[in-house]
């Protein structure tokens, strides 16, 4: 991963209380909070320190603790929304022929991928019904079928490596798509999640284009749900932004936060 | 008018409420986020709706300082650094000094936006302006046509003033938004409106309902839209946020939202995030509240900042006033009325807190 500081932006900085530093960027006339550790992180960024570099002076700082690594990811992509620094994503060697709508053949392999998720999730999954028998070749081929529900894949090596699935416009929603599932092989690496989920988005994009004006997503507020941040994350940076909330839907249990796509 | 349509739009001051070091981040801050600072209380224009009763005469509350005085007071903002300061009027424009003020606020990095009715705006200012350091401007543009601004601005060739502003501002290089309020006279051309305001190149398009305050209060009620053309009008607002979504913003600002968020921020622990300094020295916290807590003149900002302006949205008697409007025909039965009449002045308690 590259690191770049953003370069085109003039920052205003203010010293707050308890470490707090307030940013307002002059070009996108926002303002934005950070804590002492990122506004630390985003010194080192500006230094010209790579990912690697960061991860090691915290690691001699503080000692290799478990989740070093991960929380400085988190604090760059945090950053990176914040549109306080650049990043350059690894090339993934996927081509944009190898991104496209499944077909008849397809249904038993996205089948297969879905439910090892089920036993490995990978971390960056979303999956709008918690049962294995909704995702039996069938029952995916019925939906794709009858209009109900498309599935985007992403092909390496004659392999579907991860799905997209959504659901074109109902007539009650006119214009508006809606992710169903997200689904990655359990192994694959975050960078490659993310390089991934970006370009199945893009192709389902051109598929649904003219139909559709926005895609939504319903992530529920739930402890249950442990990707939730990851989930949060991913959406953002792909341009979603935090439309709604649904105080006790789903049986009361919980809210839906809805997370939506303009196009 | 020209202020209250800036005063939560044109800050830019948009924070994500669901990232929590933003939330914690306005809890610890040292100073104000936004300015807003009236330069002068004279105007050129004579509007209709004009909260602030700006005229040429100026406004007899708030007599204006002179350079010395508000070069005292630019410091004194300069001290709580700010992100943004906002320079507004009355028509900015008339202040002899306005070109060293917006340069010594830009020199510290400090974003500054101004808001005009653009009757001033010739190549020559558009320089001045640039050379200075201003960031963004705003311009009130009430129509499609002469017929419905230069009467709502009360001045023959208004409009054509203000078209010809905002060109010469983009052609500079300015980000320029517009203000636009809606009447009778205009707002069933509002599509034509938007259409005509994104072909000059500006970026925003701020809408705000006429308020029943000022000489809108006392001379423009009769313009005021009912329920009906409301509905239809605001429909027509998200429509067109939805078609310029991603190449102008189409904004609808509410005149009470500060009221309620500022009310619940306090209780999360958030501090007072605008201060207004009116064009005699005054301090308040909301335009549309006849509250000051004093004046720049006689303590500084930051010493009213420490003692409780910080604090100021959970003090007992803003309160008690924040309780008495829930929409906006409330705000014409307040009393005092804020920039017509003398303010009240309240001590300032730390907001109860330790």
């Amino acid at each position: 991963m590259i690191l770049q500081k953003n370069k085109n932006d003039f920052l205003h900085v203010r010293n707050e209380k308890k470490g707090y530093v307030s940013i307002f960027n002059h070009n996108t006339r926002t303002t934005t909070f950070l804590n002492e550790t990122a506004y630390e992180i985003l010194k080192l960024v500006n230094e010209g320190k790579n990912y690697e570099e960061i991860v090691s002076i915290y690691n001699s700082k503080y000692g290799m603790g478990e989740n070093l690594e991960e929380e400085v990811l988190n604090t760059l992509y945090s950053l990176k929304y914040r549109k306080l620094i650049e990043f350059e994503m690894e090339n993934n060697n996927i081509s944009e022929n190898d991104i496209r709508v499944a077909g008849e053949k397809d249904y038993s392999e996205i089948s297969k991928l879905i439910k090892k998720n089920f036993i490995k999730p990978n971390k960056y999954i979303y999956m709008a019904a918690d049962n294995e028998v909704y995702y039996n070749e069938e029952t995916i081929r019925i939906r794709q079928f009858n209009n109900y529900e498309y599935n985007i894949v992403a092909v390496e090596n004659a392999r579907i490596e991860a799905v997209l699935t959504i659901a074109p416009p109902r007539s009650q929603f006119f214009g508006t798509s809606l992710i169903t599932g997200i689904f990655f092989s359990p192994d694959m690496s975050e960078d490659k999640c993310k390089l991934l989920f970006t370009k199945l988005l893009e192709k389902g994009k051109e598929y649904l284009l003219g139909d559709i004006n926005k895609i939504r997503i319903h992530i529920p507020d739930t402890e249950n749900l442990r990707n939730k941040k990851e989930l949060i994350y991913l959406l953002l940076e792909n341009g979603f932004i935090n439309e709604a909330t649904l105080k006790n839907e789903i049986c009361k249990k919980y809210d839906l936060i809805f997370y939506t796509l303009f196009i | 008018m020209e202020q209250n349509v800036v005063s939560d739009s044109i800050t830019g001051f948009k924070y994500a409420p669901n990232l929590k070091d933003d939330y914690e981040g306005l809890r610890q801050v040292n100073g104000p986020m936004m300015v807003s600072l009236d330069v002068t209380s004279r105007c050129n224009l004579s509007c209709i709706h004009c909260l602030n009763d700006s005229s040429n005469r100026g406004n007899s509350v708030y007599e204006e300082m002179n350079d010395r005085d508000i070069l005292m007071v630019v410091d004194q903002i300069i001290e709580l650094n700010p992100h943004t300061v906002c320079i507004c009027g009355g028509e900015p424009l008339l202040r002899k000094n306005l070109f060293d003020i917006i340069d010594k606020f830009s020199q510290k990095g400090i974003f500054v936006s101004m808001v005009s009715n653009g009757f001033l705006i010739d190549s020559e200012c558009v320089n001045k302006l640039k050379e200075c350091g201003l960031k963004f401007i705003q311009i009130s543009l009430d129509g499609v046509n002469k017929k419905q601004h230069d009467y709502f601005r009360s001045v023959q060739g208004s409009f054509d003033r203000a078209v010809s502003a905002i060109k010469l501002l983009v052609k500079a290089g300015f980000n320029v938004a517009v203000s636009f309020v809606p009447n009778k006279l205009n707002h069933k051309d509002f599509y034509e409106y938007v259409d005509f305001v994104n072909k000059l190149g500006v970026i925003s398009v701020r809408v705000m309902p006429f308020l029943p305050l000022g000489r809108g209060n006392k001379f423009g009620k009769l313009l005021m839209l009912n329920e009906e053309e409301y509905f239809y009008f605001q429909r027509k607002i998200f429509r067109c946020a939805e078609i310029y979504r991603g190449k102008m913003d189409v904004e609808w600002g509410d005149p009470l939202d500060h009221y309620i968020r500022m009310k619940n921020n306090y209780k999360a622990g958030l501090k007072t995030y605008c201060v207004e300094i009116r064009a005699n020295g005054d301090i308040f916290f909301s335009t549309y509240m006849p509250i000051k807590i004093g004046n720049c003149l006689k303590k500084s900002l930051k010493e009213y900042w420490l003692n409780g302006l910080d604090n100021v949205w959970g003090n007992p008697t803003v309160i008690q006033w924040v309780n008495k409007v829930k929409n906006i025909y409330d705000f014409e039965k307040l009393d005092p009325q804020p920039y017509f009449d003398t303010p009240i002045e309240i001590k300032l308690d730390n907001g109860g807190r330790i």
